[in-house]
Formats: structure tokens, C-alpha cells, sequence
């Protein structure tokens, strides 16, 4: 077989996969449905729609050729032929072979996605020759037949399976919105290029102008040196000439490139506010076409609910409510988990035993209901509710103390309903909480951090004996939100808007502090105050001497449930729109961080989790003030220093470092920019003559780069004649110093000033 | 054209065909040991990282790029340099040097990033240059220098005769080591 064939055949099978897992959705919850005894005429219409879906997913089977799954549902076919008029009742008996052909149909489909082979077959044959019993032929004799022997444990299948399969079904309409948009975008495509050649003429302009004032400048410099020492008091005529031309040339030149750049400036705002409105409906379109009802997660919980309570000897009926609200494919993978984990607690410890029930005086049947519903703004609350045994406040308060996670003195204050909510920490095991649940104990920190990436939350209610609900609340999709950029440690970082309370600006002379900590006072309340830097674990950057005292520190305040802290940082850039990204496969959680963001420079920006660092902080942070030494206090700046000759490496280290600056030796323009591109830096010291990458072209690499563009650049070197200072200051250097009139002051007073 | 050319051309094109036909069946009837089985053969892309030569099979690569910018993150483990923006994909880069514990010796250039991937992982690598693609025989890579890499033997493939070292990408893909799941104890 070529590999074409073999291509198509793969995609043929992943697409059967799909089918496969939307037909069992609807079969199983058609024979849910039937199994409640519905009225004849519904029951008929259910019958009917089961028939059909099983009678395609034959077919369907039969095309990529899973003669197991055709032999089946042929079966089943036969079977339903006789209860689809809806005239005869199914037996109670039946639905347990009917169960297992649809977990068998539902295993093979999942081992066929995980790439394996059939292994049911063994099965199948049994199944087979029960299902016979019933449909046109056998219907009589269904009542006489003994309930069939559950021989094996079934197969039970994970929920959900349709939401990890590979492919997704988009509405053809929306497809085809989604690429007249797409088309739509190509004219601002073509505007871009148009602005760009446009920008580009004007650099050209811009640089004929810049290199002309810069020559005349320097032909100028012998005759102002002349004029300002008295040695000529006038300029003659030539000169005269001279200087008119050149600022009639300088007028005429910046005058017509004025006129190119507001073209430009109108042109392009006019793009782009048709570029604002084209992305943003592409953006909305195509998150339409990620939109999934509730049901595709939902649908095959209740079979799962089923098959477990049965294991366990436990009857329980799982209802499903507003399952129709559609949410984002990529939140509703996010969720699934959570949310198995939070029905098997309820199957395992919160519905009682039939008998236990009955002392209680409850319905030996538990029920479990998922209630999904549109809340405020563009929000779905999950509820999942139970009729179970309710979970004890008191157990989790001594569980919680017991652990260390609060002091018996803070439990005392806590009421019911805040102690319930400590089966969410991750400090904890939850086995001590609730008796023994089964599996993993952590599995709810798991969904409140699940819940807090998605920018939702996660609570529980509880009433002893009655039931317990938790309820889920989370965005319909993956939304944008307003994030506020700060720069702490010399690096960027976005805190979401909403958890940010205010932002305040404090005098150092303000800042208290109280065993080993910093506190505020704000609005009449003390507040304690955690530097971002010290608790994200950053080098921390030392104030430079001069203004240590007199600046003031920027604060924002951080509010969770329980706590409410002060962050200080370097400073607030701005409020953006950001779109939060996962960090990547490999970094799977990532403390203090929630994933990132892209900002306009194409740069990924962190997006910090506002519960994880009031939590991190509440840790004992030693506060930078208090653990301040000298050495730290004489710290002025990071530099980089580029030379390819030993001696000069070593004096300039040690002049540098002698003055307090942290120093990092590098032999050339290439080694430079590796290390500019890892780590910061506040000034960079450069020779020029070096192999491999000059320090001009490390200067104009460095003024090229977006990031680097502001870093302070000092050129020392031996070339001391007119061209080469031009070309240092033409390329961007801060400063030049010449080696043979080095002295170690001058370099010193020149990087105080930029830095 | 005359006939007698003609005739000379008609036999000289009957000739080459002979040939050509003995050729094929002496190369049908080559044994089939002579042959490198398909399987051994291996395309590897190669890099080099503080002046050593590296190579991870082609077929775990999905693209090498040039790195742009780079943002380090706190609190991951160093040999996490940072992530870097991929066609609006987010993407962690690694250090092999500091995975490995290599010595950070000679001048480094970090301009490229080798993006590694499988189903399950993805993750950049960060290089000094990737220096193109070659086949080479696996049976012919040695395993004895492999000490000499200072690269754990469990993620060495072998080492080809120009002393490239042949890393284990696939092994490096599934290492769990490599995944980074702090906060929550697991």
C-alpha cells in the first residue's frame, strides 16, 4: 500500500472515530431516556431516533470496514426494529445487554483512536446472541430468557471521549463566513505593504537629511571652534553662502518629509481602524466555530454515572439541565477532568447506600443533577448537586489544623461556609477531609487551579445530610481581559485588571515595618507590603544610592478571598487587552504564573496568578529592606563589558567593580549580543576593533533591536581619529573614549550620567 | 540522415540497450547484505553549541529558527532559559548545556532554536548554529567515545566518525525530568 493510500485511510478512521463517538452519544442517551419508562408516543419517537443513530453508525462502520461495530449494531438494529413503533415496552432486562453493546461499540472505537486493534471480539459474540432474544423474531421469547450473566466488568469508558478526538465538525455556514473574513483581511494585508513602502521612502529621505546635518556639523566644527575662541569675530561671504544653502537644503528636506509623514499618519489610521474591525470579526467568527454545547462534554456522564453506582452497589440518577449552552471547545477540554473528579466524589462519598438512604427516610434512588445556566456577563455556572450525605464543616476545620494550613485560633473565626471552602487548598489531603476518597486527594486544588487559569472560580455549599453543590463558574470563552503591565527587577509582567483593587504610590518614610515585615497604611488600614521581585524570586535590583530614600514605591493591591496585600514594583507601563496563551507543553504549571500573553512587540510577557502570589507571599518573604547589606547598598548597575584583549578585560572589570557595578566580560560583538539576549544589563562598555563583530556593528545591532534600543552604549578604543568618533556617534554610541587619554574617572562620571 | 547512419545509429542505440538490461539485472541479482537496510538509515540535523558538535534525528524536529526574543521565567528550574513567541504559540527553550551539566565553555552564539516535537511534547532548543542535514548509517555511530561527550549515556544515541554527538530526541520528548508541574504536589 503507498503511503498515499495509507494517508487517506488514517484520516478516513479518525474521521469514522468522530462519527463513532456522536452516534454512542446519542444511542446512550436515548436508551437513558427509555430506560424512565416515557409515555407510549414519546417513547416511540426516542426508539425510533436510537434506531437511525445505530442504524448510521453500521453503515459508517461498514465504509472503513470495524466489521465488530457492523456485526453489533446489526444486532442492535434487529433488536430495535421491533421497539421503534414504540408499541412494545423494552424489558428491564434488556437494557443491561444493550448497555454493554454500546460500552463494547465505545471500547473498540477507543482502542481504534488510540491506534490499537480490536480486542473485544470475545465479547461480542455473547452480546450478540442475547440481543438476539429481542426484535422481530425473538421479541417473544424475551420474557422467558434469564437476565444474562455479567461475565466480565465492563469496559467502562471515559466520558467525553468525542472532545479528544482529533477532529472537529464546524457549521459549513460558519466555514464559510469564517473565510470570506479571512479574504476580507487581504486588503489591509495589501494597505500594510503600501505603508510600508511608504515608511520605507521616508527613512530614505530621513537618512540623506541625517547624514547631511551630521558632515556639515563636523566641516562646521573648525570654524565655530574659530568664532567661539575669537580668533574670527564674522563669517565671510562664502561662509555666509555656505550656512544659507545648508538650512534652505536642511528646510526643504525636513519640509517634504512633514508632508510624506502625515500622509502616512492619515493613511495608516485609516487602515487601522478597518484592520480594528476585520480582526475583531474574524476573532468573533472564529470562536464561533470553537463553540461546542455543553451536551458533547456532558452526554455520556450520565452512563458513567450509571456503571459506577452500580459497581458500588449504589443507585444513582444523574440529570443533566441546560446542557445545551454552548462554551468553548478549549474550555470545555479544561474542564472535564474537574468535573469527572467532582461526580465520582459524589457517586463514591456523597450518595449513600440504597439502605442508608431508606434510615434517612430519603429515596433509595440518589439523584445528581448538572445545571448549567448563563449568568451575568459572558459567564456559565456548572452546579453540580447532590442528594447525598453533605460533607462535615467541622471535620475540614480539625483536617486543615491538623495540617498546618490555619491556626486553631483563625479556624474559630472561620463560619461554615468559609471552612468548606479549604477542601480546595492543595496544602491538604482531602482524605482526611472527606473519609477516604478514592484516588487522588489533590484532585480538587486541581479544579480550583483549573477553574483560576480559566478565569473562573470554584465553590462548595454543604448541608449535612442534605447534599452538597459545587458550583463551577466559567467564561463562555476564551476571552480577552484587561491586564495591567508592570516592570519589576528590570522584567515585564501582566497582572490581570479585575483582581487589581487600586494602585498607590508610597514614601519610603511610610513604609513601616513590623517583625521582619513591610507594612502600609492605606484607607486607615494597615496593609503588609511584599515586594513582586522578592517573592517571584528575581535578582533584586538595588535602588542606586542617591535616590534610595526619595523614591517612592508603587504599589498594587491584590485581594483573594482571605487576604488582601500591597505588591510593590519597579513601575505600571500601562493597561492592554492581553490574550492569555499556555506556556507551552513542557512547562505543564508554573508557580506564580499563569501563562502569557503577546504584546505589541511580538515579545511573551508572563500573566501572573493573583491567588497564587498572595498565597506565595504570605509565605515569610524577608523583606529587601530589612536584609539589606553594604555590599548591596554600593551596587549601581550591571554592566557589560565587550573587549577582546585579556588586560584591557581585567582593568575595566576591575575599575567597574570597584565602583560598585556588577560586571560581565564578553571577547566579542557576537558573544555581547548572546548575552544581551539572556540576561539585562544596564549599560554596555565596548571596544571597537574586535574579531568576528566590531563595536560599531554591535552598536547598531544594539540600536536595531527594540528591547536594546535605550541601553546605554560606551565605545573605548584606540582609534582616535575624526572618522572613527563620526562613525561611533553615526552608529549610536552614548559616548566615545579614547584609550590613550583614558583615566578611569572620566569613564566612570560618563556612565553615572547614563545610567 | 543517410541510411548507412541511420543503420550505425539503430545499432548503436540496440547496444546501449543490452547494456543498460545487463546492468539491471546485474543490480537486481546484487545480494541483498550490500545494501544498508532502509531502517538504519538515519537523517539527522546537525548544530553546534559551545564550539561541540551535536545532531538530533530530522524526524523529531518540526522547525529550526532564529531566535528572536526570548522572555525568562521565575521559578523554573535553570535549565529553562524562557519562552519565545511562535507564530502566536507560546514554546519553552531549553539549555542542553545546563540539562546536561556541560561545562559553558568557549564563545557561544545562541542564534537558533531547534523545535523538538512528538504528540504529547514540544519544546525549543536553543543552538549556536544549525549546520544543515545528512544521512548517516546507524550502525556505523560509535557508542565507546560516549563517555568522552560528558552527555549521559541514556541520551546518546552514539557518536558518528566526525565525532558529531547523535542525541536521543525522542528520549529527551519523553523524559518526564523535563516536564516543569510546580505548585501543585502531585
Amino acid at each position: 500500500m503507498d503511503n498515499r493510500e495509507q494517508e487517506f485511510k488514517k484520516r478516513l478512521l479518525a474521521t469514522f472515530i468522530a462519527e463513532a463517538l456522536e452516534h454512542l452519544g446519542t444511542i446512550s442517551k436515548g436508551l437513558l431516556e427509555l430506560e424512565k419508562s416515557p409515555p407510549r408516543m414519546e417513547r416511540g419517537k426516542i426508539a425510533e431516533v436510537v434506531y437511525r443513530d445505530i442504524h448510521s453508525l453500521k453503515g459508517a462502520a461498514r465504509a472503513v470496514n470495524v466489521s465488530e461495530v457492523e456485526t453489533l449494531c446489526q444486532a442492535l438494529e434487529a433488536a430495535f426494529s421491533g421497539w421503534k413503533r414504540g408499541d412494545d415496552i423494552i424489558p428491564a432486562v434488556a437494557f443491561e445487554t444493550l448497555y454493554r453493546a454500546i460500552e463494547s461499540i465505545r471500547a473498540i472505537v477507543a482502542s481504534l483512536e488510540a491506534g490499537g486493534v480490536v480486542t473485544e471480539s470475545g465479547k461480542i459474540s455473547g452480546i450478540i446472541r442475547e440481543l438476539s432474544l429481542y426484535g422481530a423474531n425473538g421479541a417473544k421469547s424475551a420474557q422467558s430468557a434469564a437476565p444474562p450473566e455479567r461475565d466480565a466488568p465492563l469496559p467502562t469508558a471515559e466520558p467525553a471521549q468525542l472532545l479528544s478526538s482529533a477532529t472537529v465538525r464546524v457549521n459549513a455556514q460558519t466555514l464559510k463566513k469564517l473565510l470570506l473574513h479571512s479574504e476580507d483581511m487581504l486588503t489591509s494585508k495589501y494597505a500594510a505593504d503600501e505603508d510600508s513602502a511608504r515608511i520605507n521612502a521616508i527613512a530614505e529621505l530621513m537618512e540623506v537629511l541625517r547624514t547631511g546635518i551630521s558632515r556639515t556639523y563636523i566641516d562646521m566644527m573648525p570654524l565655530f571652534e574659530k568664532l567661539s575662541s575669537g580668533r574670527q569675530t564674522a563669517l565671510n561671504p562664502q561662509q555666509t553662502t555656505e550656512l544659507e544653502e545648508f538650512f534652505n537644503w536642511a528646510a526643504t528636506g525636513s519640509r517634504e518629509i512633514s508632508s510624506k509623514i502625515h500622509a502616512l499618519v492619515k493613511s495608516s489610521s485609516l487602515h487601522k481602524k478597518n484592520l480594528d474591525k476585520m480582526v475583531l470579526d474574524l476573532l468573533d467568527k472564529t470562536k464561533q466555530a470553537m463553540m461546542l454545547p455543553l451536551s458533547s462534554l456532558l452526554e455520556s456522564f450520565p452512563l458513567f454515572a450509571r456503571d459506577i453506582s452500580h459497581a458500588e452497589g449504589k443507585s444513582v440518577e444523574l440529570t443533566l439541565r441546560g446542557a445545551d449552552i454552548e462554551m468553548d471547545r478549549r474550555i470545555l477540554e479544561e474542564i472535564k477532568d474537574p468535573l469527572i473528579h467532582i461526580i465520582r466524589n459524589s457517586l463514591d462519598h456523597g450518595i449513600e447506600t440504597p439502605q442508608a438512604r431508606a434510615a434517612l427516610g430519603k429515596p433509595p434512588r440518589g439523584s445528581i443533577t448538572i445545571t448549567a445556566s448563563q449568568t451575568a456577563g459572558a459567564n456559565v455556572e456548572i452546579a453540580i448537586t447532590d442528594d447525598g450525605a453533605g460533607i462535615n464543616a467541622g471535620k475540614v476545620k480539625q483536617a486543615a489544623i491538623a495540617s498546618g494550613l490555619i491556626a486553631q485560633k483563625d479556624a474559630e473565626t472561620l463560619d461554615n461556609r468559609e471552612a468548606l471552602q479549604l477542601i480546595f487548598a492543595s496544602g491538604i489531603s482531602t482524605n482526611k477531609i472527606i473519609t477516604d476518597i478514592s484516588g487522588r486527594g489533590l484532585g480538587l486544588a486541581i479544579a480550583r487551579e483549573k477553574a483560576e487559569k480559566l478565569g473562573g472560580r470554584i465553590s462548595v455549599e454543604s448541608t449535612p445530610d442534605k447534599g452538597t453543590a459545587f458550583r463551577l463558574t466559567l467564561p463562555i470563552t476564551v476571552a480577552t481581559f484587561r491586564g495591567i503591565l508592570v516592570k519589576s527587577s528590570g522584567r515585564t509582567f501582566i497582572l490581570p485588571t479585575a483582581t487589581v483593587e487600586r494602585t498607590a504610590k508610597f514614601k519610603p518614610g511610610d513604609i513601616r515595618t513590623v517583625e521582619n515585615r513591610e507594612a502600609v497604611e492605606l484607607d486607615g488600614r494597615a496593609l503588609s507590603l511584599a515586594r513582586l521581585d522578592a517573592v517571584l524570586g528575581l535578582p533584586i535590583k538595588a535602588k542606586k544610592k542617591n535616590e534610595a530614600s526619595e523614591a517612592p514605591v508603587t504599589v498594587l493591591v491584590l485581594n483573594s478571598e482571605e487576604r488582601r496585600i500591597a505588591f510593590g514594583v519597579d513601575e505600571i507601563i500601562g493597561e492592554e487587552d492581553v490574550l492569555v496563551k499556555p506556556l507551552g507543553r513542557q512547562l505543564q504549571k508554573v508557580k506564580n504564573i499563569t501563562g502569557a500573553a503577546i504584546i505589541g512587540s511580538g515579545a511573551p510577557v508572563p500573566v501572573l496568578n493573583a491567588q497564587e502570589i498572595i498565597r506565595s507571599a504570605a509565605k515569610a518573604v524577608p523583606s529587601p529592606l530589612a536584609t539589606t547589606t553594604d555590599e548591596e547598598e554600593a551596587y549601581q548597575g550591571k554592566i557589560l563589558v565587550v573587549e577582546d584583549s585579556v588586560t584591557s578585560r581585567i582593568l575595566l572589570k576591575n575599575i567597574l567593580e570597584g565602583a560598585g557595578y556588577h560586571v560581565k566580560t564578553v571577547v566579542d560583538g557576537i558573544e555581547a549580543l548572546s548575552a544581551l539576549k539572556t540576561s539585562e544589563f544596564d549599560a554596555v562598555v565596548s571596544d571597537i576593533e574586535m574579531p568576528r563583530m566590531n563595536g560599531f556593528d554591535l552598536t547598531r545591532k544594539i540600536r536595531a533591536d527594540k528591547k536594546l534600543s535605550e541601553l546605554p552604549v560606551v565605545l573605548v578604543t584606540a582609534l582616535e581619529t575624526k572618522e572613527d568618533r563620526e562613525q561611533g556617534i553615526e552608529a549610536g554610541a552614548n559616548a566615545y573614549i579614547v584609550k590613550s587619554s583614558f583615566d578611569q574617572g572620566n569613564l566612570l562620571s560618563v556612565l553615572q550620567q547614563l545610567i | 540522415m543517410t541510411e548507412i547512419n541511420k543503420n550505425t545509429a539503430d545499432a548503436a542505440s540496440e547496444k546501449l540497450r543490452s547494456i543498460l538490461k545487463e546492468r539491471a539485472l546485474r543490480v537486481a541479482a546484487l545480494p541483498q547484505t550490500n545494501i544498508p537496510a532502509a531502517e538504519k538509515m538515519m537523517e539527522l540535523t546537525e548544530f553546534t553549541l559551545s564550539g561541540e558538535k551535536y545532531a538530533f534525528e530530522s524526524a523529531h524536529i518540526r522547525e529550526v529558527r532564529p531566535l528572536e526574543h526570548i522572555t525568562p521565567l521565575p521559578g523554573v528550574p535553570a535549565f529553562i532559559l524562557g519562552i519565545i513567541n511562535v507564530r502566536s504559540e507560546i514554546l519553552s527553550v531549553i539549555d542542553l548545556r545546563k540539562f546536561f551539566d556541560l561545562p559553558e565553555k568557549g564563545l557561544t552564539n545562541l542564534n537558533k532554536v531547534i523545535i523538538l516535537s512528538s504528540p504529547e511534547m514540544e519544546f525549543g532548543v536553543l543552538a549556536d548554529d544549525a549546520t544543515g542535514g545528512r544521512v548517516v548509517n546507524a550502525d556505523n555511530l560509535v557508542k565507546t567515545l560516549v563517555t568522552l561527550t560528558g552527555i549521559r549515556e541514556e541520551y546518546l544515541m552514539g557518536v558518528t566518525t566526525d565525532r558529531t554527538a547523535v542525541l536521543d530526541a525522542g528520549k529527551l520528548l519523553s523524559d518526564k525530568r523535563i516536564i516543569v508541574r510546580e505548585g501543585v504536589e502531585t
